[in-house]
């Protein structure tokens, strides 16, 4: 015989599950009211993680652009013939661009 | 990411769910949807609709009033404060429905013979009935208690009453129950 049930533990037993239509309207309102649901976290999630990736690559492109325009600048300075440095010019002078080839017999038979 | 959530302590999932973290905010709903529904049945009887109404009541007020929560109060306190006041507003609206009627548990568990035979589900669930009839400040207390589990402490602090008051109204609120359910106490058996 029970005679000394425990009252507070009894009324502890009592389990009443909410149906899954609660559950289902309880998220709904939640990700109505805060605008984003899961897959707007994750989304965010994986943006701050890239945020690295995304400076590091930043960073490359504009120091590339930097040393870009500024070998332009240098190759086009005032008086200069395009492409071509001063100095690359004062050893060119004079030198005659003709070549002569000649083919050794061993290489033609 | 869910089994790292299942970790973390009430308050910091209600900060993550109050910062718009939907994970955090399931688990919340997981942990705590029985419990309300338990405590809110000692307002509002058994009948599961009734209590499915009312858990989605509180959840609603929860999600409209997270921006007003602050972590220096436990999460489980401000939670069922707000389902305590949910389960007063309930009664005040439907004052003269109160389920007062366990007859229909009687054919399976006559009152006053609480056996092996009865169920202890059965026993609960009509004590839970019994719980509606308790005056106000009993009911209460024995809301906090069954359904978050709270301290006494804690219970005080939430009722506005000293922690020894509160541990006296559920020892009224057990003795009238185990009174109603036609079960000799303890103490009287051993006299």
């Amino acid at each position: 015989m029970n005679t000394k049930p425990n009252i507070e533990e009894l009324l502890k037993r009592f389990r009443s599950d909410p149906a899954p239509r609660v559950k289902r309207a309880v998220l709904s309102k939640y990700a109505e009211r805060f605008g984003r649901g899961r897959t707007a976290a994750g989304a965010e999630r994986l943006w701050r993680r890239s945020v690295p990736l995304y400076v590091a690559a930043a960073l490359i492109v504009v120091a590339s652009g930097l040393s870009f325009v500024g070998g332009q600048k240098l190759s086009r300075r005032e008086g200069s013939p395009k492409g071509t440095s001063p100095a690359a010019q004062d050893t060119l002078a004079g030198t005659a661009l003709e070549q002569q080839w000649y083919y050794a017999p061993s290489d033609l038979f | 990411m869910r089994k790292k959530i299942t970790k973390l302590s009430d308050t910091e999932l209600a900060l993550l769910a109050r910062d718009g973290n939907a994970d955090a905010f399931e688990e919340i709903y997981d942990r705590h949807a029985p419990g309300v529904a338990r405590a809110l049945a000692s307002f509002a009887g058994t009948d599961a609709d009734v209590l499915d109404d009312l858990v989605q009541d509180v959840f609603f007020k929860v999600i409209d009033g997270f921006a007003s929560y602050v972590p220096e109060r436990p999460f489980p306190n401000w939670l069922y404060t707000v389902a305590l006041n949910t389960g007063r507003n309930h009664v005040r609206s439907r004052a003269r429905e109160i389920p007062v009627d366990p007859s229909e548990l009687d054919s399976m568990c006559p009152p006053g013979n609480v056996s092996a035979d009865c169920p202890d589900d059965i026993i609960g669930t009509r004590l839970l009935r019994l719980v509606a009839s308790l005056s106000e400040e009993l009911r209460e207390v024995v809301f906090l208690r069954i359904g978050a589990d709270l301290p006494y402490g804690e219970i005080g602090d939430i009722l506005g009453i000293p922690d020894g008051t509160a541990r006296s109204r559920m020892h009224n609120a057990v003795a009238s129950l185990r009174e109603r359910l036609g079960v000799a106490s303890p103490e009287s058996k051993k006299e």
